[in-house]
């Protein structure tokens, strides 16, 4: 019994020994994946979409090591390779739970937000100061980290430091640049019909996809160089919400000329004729996402794209990319467009909790 | 084999010593983190007065304990206890003291209750309330009421989870919830207070006493959140940032202000 | 009433009793027993299960807060291969409401009221079997539905429920307001119901059995502690129980049939309505802490009772103030029932009530320390014997002053503004649960290991599990105290997000390498267990040489009935250690007959 118990304690002591030893844990290995809803239109065969993502990793690297593809002016991008390390690892820590690992806003967690988290592989945010067609300038992405989303599960991270923000910023743009370079190199090869080749190999297709999306990317990467030149500011001073403002703007909201109470009903309260089927209590509109999405209530007291007229401003003269509210610099003028803040502001609280 | 038990149970009054040093050494996180306001030194003082009380009582039980197992639990052979059923009367010490020094614990820290609790001592009553704290899923909206004092008009300032207050003002905050439970939880004011929703006019106040010795900078504290609010409960990560003086205050409060009207660009990104 | 009523002694009274009408199948010996003390194992056994699902859910809380989104090892992998192992934030809050559901629910109650109630009650009063034999199959059969709901949760949409064990509405409520909150939270309320049913089929078989089936001489306060604390632990939870289980039908008919007992008016949770409202958050709080408060006290005071005997036992001596020890049992359930509003003090309750409800909280610490202060006095002139079963029970006099001490910083209202939902309660509770009742379970199952199987647990390995789980629990729990004084909040998966918690990484790293020590040690329990039914020391009835009743079986391992032919008789209370008359070692069973006319006390 007593030799039995000896042998006993040893075993115990090693195996308590190797638990301590084998207990370092791992870095997260992780993958960027190709994006389900943009391959789901391609048929290029597991080679081909084999090819499509080494592509990708020679051009942006593997999830461990972000990079962009040599030659790219990075500086005038305003990243670097460092603050992209550093920004992803702040993105697995605290963005990845929700916008997942390539960006495209399928992390665990997204299922069950509503409204969903943003998928960056469009190269697209709903709230930027730039105009329709135009990425957004980095700034854009630093204020919606800094304000949040409001009323919506994307926090306010205005807690973190200027630097966090900033590496942030680099990899939630260089996710974006990827992501669209992504789309749109399956497009053109789609289209090209490059990847049903038969007398390339697999070496030499490689090499095309590879200037393929090279080209893209550049394309790409110029848009975003010349964000900054495309900032929409208003060419007139904001009036003051005096009556008169307030009641040109409401006839515009109720007017056949913006059809803004299509969508946004009489009221502001977001269920118009035009998107919401009262009978069933849905709504029929999509984004570009796919998702279904319904216009702002304009009564709550909040806005999801920022508090300032500027905000409001911008979101009215360009509309909301990718969705359905429209840009109406080219039916109003700015003029009229600030007496229809003006109103906005004046039914703002009418419902607010 | 008796020895080394005895040796283990004695183990513990020292373990605990062992913590609470490196906690003291160690601060940040590990003890009681710095305390800015009044409400917050009385709540300190007590816990004070507690943590000597069962300290006391503590190392007295386990002195107690240890010397029994020493004197009593030496003897390898068999045999028999003292053959007693107790002592009323000492059962009867052990009762009243412990009892008195009990319903003084609970009288003696009424009036901090009262002061940082009951509604009617709330400060400056007649005054609008220096903010809004709206919880929801997972950030803490705060609305400033304004010129006109009253909230939901075109003049108020909204910011997301950085609260800024003036030192030496009382600091009144009315605390709402938009969809489950919070809880506003500042550990350096030592306060904390649950948000539910269907009681939109909760409140909590306390007066910010001490700062850093520059005053150039506002004094920058956390906020958490401290009920489970779902799953980004951890987010909840505010600021409370503290001005020398009112008119550093009314400065940021008409900076901000500015940037929540901006019609340009011109004033940078707003907060 | 010192005697069985013929009536209730369900057909055992007849002189076959022993082997007259008792099923002789498998599946009705084995299965579906109704003898309490088969019964009683199949609880114990089951309870192996959970403990070691609820401590790995433990593992899993600990591991992030060690190692914060670094991959889960093991399961990691297979459960979220798309975040290369790294457990979702959403999961976080499923592991510590499941541990504590899991650990509270399925591991205390049952091992404590359920085992040892079981196997225990009947023997220490001289009774054939419960009242109820079939109520109490069935409170065991009870647990598995529960069991089955949580499991299944796992696996449902939106996963397991994730609104911590107190469910608070509306998140627990509204199933948009968290994924556990979705089917998950439904599940998690429909296993509690479970729970609820057996405990309450075991808590009127205990009352019951103990006030009518005591046998000739077993006067009240001739009874065990073990009893005693079981009698009014059955007692709290008949009464409790009821308001909980309205508690929870009206959460269900709120998350299922749209009604708004805590709802408020006018919610939208995640952007969608979350329905009509009309109710009040707050009414939740109420009724679960209600039930929640006592329930504490149903979790700790069968522990005490085992602890109380055990010392006796092993220090071959009476108890010190036996009448005060059980009118301590009684004052604690009383007060019980009046200060469960001190788990509200920061909910927006009236802060008066707050105030109020500090009074009746510190007046509780009063019993607890009368008992502590007793338990000490058994000590004193005794004659220690250093068994396994001795040293858990030492261990849990000396863990529950910390737990009961710790427990004033939040009893006071004031204090508690601080450190309420801090780790300082986690640090409380699990030096009231682990280091009290879980160390009281250990006691007894090494105390009462030979009258269930005829042998003895290896003392050796006894004491090798006690050293290393009364180390690390130490380690794991008490840094947490100082932790709470930092004002750690509960239930973050990332609290190194904050500065002020940042620099606490490296104490939760230390903590959590001591948790899987903890947890790995408790296989040496299980091992322990499992070879000493088949290679353990033989033994005779009573190894301990203890004096009450249980022990007092005509065979080893007591067979259907209990007593033979006749039920005992007794004649003193149960720890006559030491009485003129009693053996060397103090040994003076209940049922040896008076050795004088004067010996009548007790």
């Amino acid at each position: 019994m007593k030799l039995f118990d000896g042998a006993g304690l040893t075993a115990t002591i090693a195996l308590t020994a190797t638990a301590v030893v084998s207990m370092t844990p791992e870095d997260v290995e992780l993958q960027y994946t190709l994006d389900p809803d943009t391959m789901a239109e391609y048929d290029f065969g597991e080679e081909g979409f084999a090819l499509l993502s080494e592509g990708l990793e020679q051009l942006f690297g593997p999830h461990g090591s972000p990079q962009l593809p040599e030659g790219t002016d990075l500086e005038s991008l305003g990243l670097s390779v460092e603050s992209l390390q550093r920004g992803r690892i702040s993105f697995v820590e605290k963005c990845l739970h929700c916008h997942g690992t390539t960006g495209g806003g399928d992390g665990p967690t997204a299922i069950f937000l509503n409204p969903l988290p943003r998928n960056f592989r469009h190269g697209t945010i709903k709230f930027t100061s730039t105009v329709r067609s135009s990425p957004p300038t980095r700034n854009d992405i630093e204020l919606t980290l800094r304000r949040g989303v409001a009323y919506t599960a994307m926090p306010s991270f205005a807690t973190l430091t200027d630097q966090e923000l900033d590496d942030l910023v680099d990899y939630v743009q260089f996710l974006m640049m990827r992501g669209e370079t992504e789309r749109v190199t399956a497009f053109v090869l789609d289209d090209e019909g490059l990847l049903e080749d038969e007398e390339l190999d697999r070496e030499e297709m490689m090499e095309e996809v590879l200037s393929f999306m090279q080209d893209e990317f550049d394309l790409v990467a110029s848009k975003w160089l010349e964000a900054e030149d495309n900032i929409v500011l208003p060419s007139v001073e904001r009036p003051e919400p005096t009556a008169e403002s307030i009641a040109r703007g409401k006839e515009l909201f109720l007017s056949a000329r913006t059809e803004c109470s299509a969508c946004h009903g009489n009221e502001g309260q977001g269920k118009g004729p035009n998107v919401y089927d009262a009978e069933k209590d849905e709504f029929y509109t999509k984004d570009n996402w796919g998702n279904v999405v319904a216009p702002a209530d304009l009564t709550k007291g909040f806005y999801r794209g920022g508090e300032r007229p500027l905000d409001l401003f911008r979101r009215i003269h360009q509309g909301i990319k990718g969705t359905p509210m429209p840009q109406f610099s080219g039916n109003l003028t700015d003029e009229q467009i600030w007496d229809l803040v003006n109103f906005l502001y004046s039914i703002r609280f009418n419902n607010a909790q | 084999m008796n020895k080394f038990w005895i040796a283990l149970f004695a183990t513990v009054p020292i373990m605990a010593i062992a913590f609470f040093l490196i906690g003291m050494s160690k601060g940040n996180g590990l003890w009681l983190p710095v305390n800015i306001t009044s409400i917050g030194e009385e709540i300190d003082h007590l816990f004070w007065v507690i943590l000597a009380l069962t300290g006391v009582t503590f190392f007295g039980v386990e002195a107690v304990f240890i010397w029994f197992l020493i004197k009593y639990g030496g003897d390898k052979n068999p045999g028999k206890g003292i053959y007693s059923h107790g002592n009323p009367k000492l059962e009867t010490i052990w009762t009243i003291i412990p009892a008195g020094i009990l319903v003084f614990l609970a009288l003696y820290q009424y009036d901090t209750w009262k002061d940082a609790k009951f509604k009617v001592n709330a400060p400056s009553q007649d005054q609008p309330v220096h903010a809004r704290v709206t919880g929801g899923q997972f950030e803490w909206r705060l609305t400033y009421p304004g010129a006109d004092g009253q909230l939901d008009t075109a003049d108020d300032l909204e910011q997301v989870n950085v609260l800024h207050v003036v030192k030496n003002e009382p600091t009144r905050l009315q605390l709402r919830s938009r969809d489950v439970l919070h809880s506003f939880f500042i550990p350096a004011a030592r306060l904390k207070q649950d948000l539910v929703p269907g009681m939109p006019n909760q409140q909590m106040w306390f007066t910010v006493i001490h700062t850093d010795d520059d005053p150039s900078q506002a004094d920058v504290h956390e906020i958490a959140c401290a009920e489970l609010c779902g799953w980004g409960h951890y987010k909840m990560r505010g600021f409370l940032k503290v001005h020398e003086t009112r008119e550093q205050f009314e400065a940021w409060f008409q900076d901000a202000l500015a940037k929540q009207n901006a019609t340009t660009e011109d004033l940078g990104l707003p907060e | 009433m010192t005697t069985a009523s013929p009536a209730l002694d369900h057909g055992h009274a007849s002189p076959h009793a022993d082997d007259h009408g008792h099923p002789r199948t498998f599946i009705g010996k084995y299965i579906f027993s109704r003898d309490h003390k088969v019964i009683g194992i199949q609880f114990l056994i089951t309870v192996f299960f959970t403990l070691a699902l609820g401590g790995l859910l433990a593992l899993g809380v600990r591991w992030q807060l060690a190692y914060p989104w670094k991959p889960f090892p093991i399961l990691g992998e297979l459960l979220w291969p798309e975040s290369g192992g790294v457990m979702p934030a959403e999961f976080y809050p499923m592991l510590t409401t499941m541990h504590a559901s899991v650990m509270i629910f399925l591991v205390v109650i049952p091992a404590l009221t359920g085992a040892f109630g079981n196997f225990v009650i009947p023997l220490q009063i001289g009774a054939r079997d419960m009242a109820f034999p079939t109520m109490n199959m069935l409170s065991y059969w009870f647990m598995w539905p529960a069991l089955a709901f949580f499991g299944m949760s796992f696996f449902v949409e939106g996963g397991a429920a994730a609104s911590g064990w107190t469910s608070y509405a509306p998140l627990s409520t509204v199933s948009q307001a968290a994924p556990g909150s979705m089917a998950g939270q439904t599940y998690w309320l429909y296993g509690l119901l479970c729970v609820g049913i057996s405990s309450l089929l075991g808590s009127i078989n205990y009352i019951t059995t103990i006030v009518k089936l005591r046998t000739k001489g077993m006067k009240f306060f001739r009874m065990p502690m073990t009893t005693w604390s079981l009698f009014i632990t059955a007692i709290l939870q008949a009464f409790a129980l009821p308001v909980l289980t309205a508690a929870l039908i009206f959460q269900v008919l709120d998350r299922e049939m749209g009604t708004a007992f805590f709802l408020p008016t006018d919610l939208s949770i995640n952007n969608e309505s979350a329905g009509i409202g009309g109710g009040h958050p707050l009414l939740w709080q109420h009724m679960f802490w209600f039930y929640s408060h006592p329930a504490v006290y149903i979790m700790i005071l069968p522990a005490m009772g085992v602890v109380s005997d055990i010392l006796c036992t092993f220090a071959r001596k009476p108890l010190f103030g036996y009448k005060p020890m059980v009118l301590a049992i009684c004052g604690i359930a009383g007060l019980g029932f009046i200060v469960w509003g001190h788990h509200m003090f920061q909910s927006g309750m009236n802060p008066a009530l707050g105030m109020t409800f500090m009074t009746s909280t510190m007046l509780i610490a009063l019993p607890s320390a009368v008992k502590t202060f007793n338990w000490l006095g058994t000590l004193w002139g005794s004659k220690i014997q250093w068994t396994t079963p001795m040293l858990n029970a030492l261990s849990f006099v000396s863990m529950f002053v910390i737990g009961g001490l710790s427990g004033l910083f939040m009893a006071a209202t004031t204090v508690d503004i601080f450190i309420h939902d801090t780790y300082f309660i986690v640090a409380h509770i699990h030096y009231v649960l682990f280091g009290g009742s879980l160390f009281g379970f250990f006691g007894g199952l090494y105390y009462w290991f030979p009258k269930m199987f005829g042998r003895q647990m290896s003392e050796f390995w006894g004491k090798v599990h006690f050293l290393g789980s009364f180390i690390f629990f130490n380690l794991v729990f008490f840094p947490m105290h100082i932790l709470g004084m930092g004002g750690f909040p509960r239930r973050y998966a990332d609290p190194y997000w904050f500065d002020t918690w940042k620099e606490t990484l490296g104490m939760n790293r230390m903590m959590t390498v001591c948790a899987i020590f903890l947890g790995l040690w408790q296989i040496i329990l299980v091992l322990n267990f499992v070879l000493s039914l088949f290679m353990g020391r033989k033994t005779d009835g009573n190894p301990w040489r203890s004096n009450s009743l249980e022990w007092m079986t005509p065979k080893v391992t007591p067979g259907h009935g209990n007593w033979g032919e006749k039920t005992p008789e007794v004649f003193r209370g149960p720890f006559e250690y030491g009485a003129p008359g009693c053996e060397d070692d103090g040994y003076l069973p209940q049922t040896a007959p008076p050795v004088s006319a004067s010996e009548s006390h007790g």
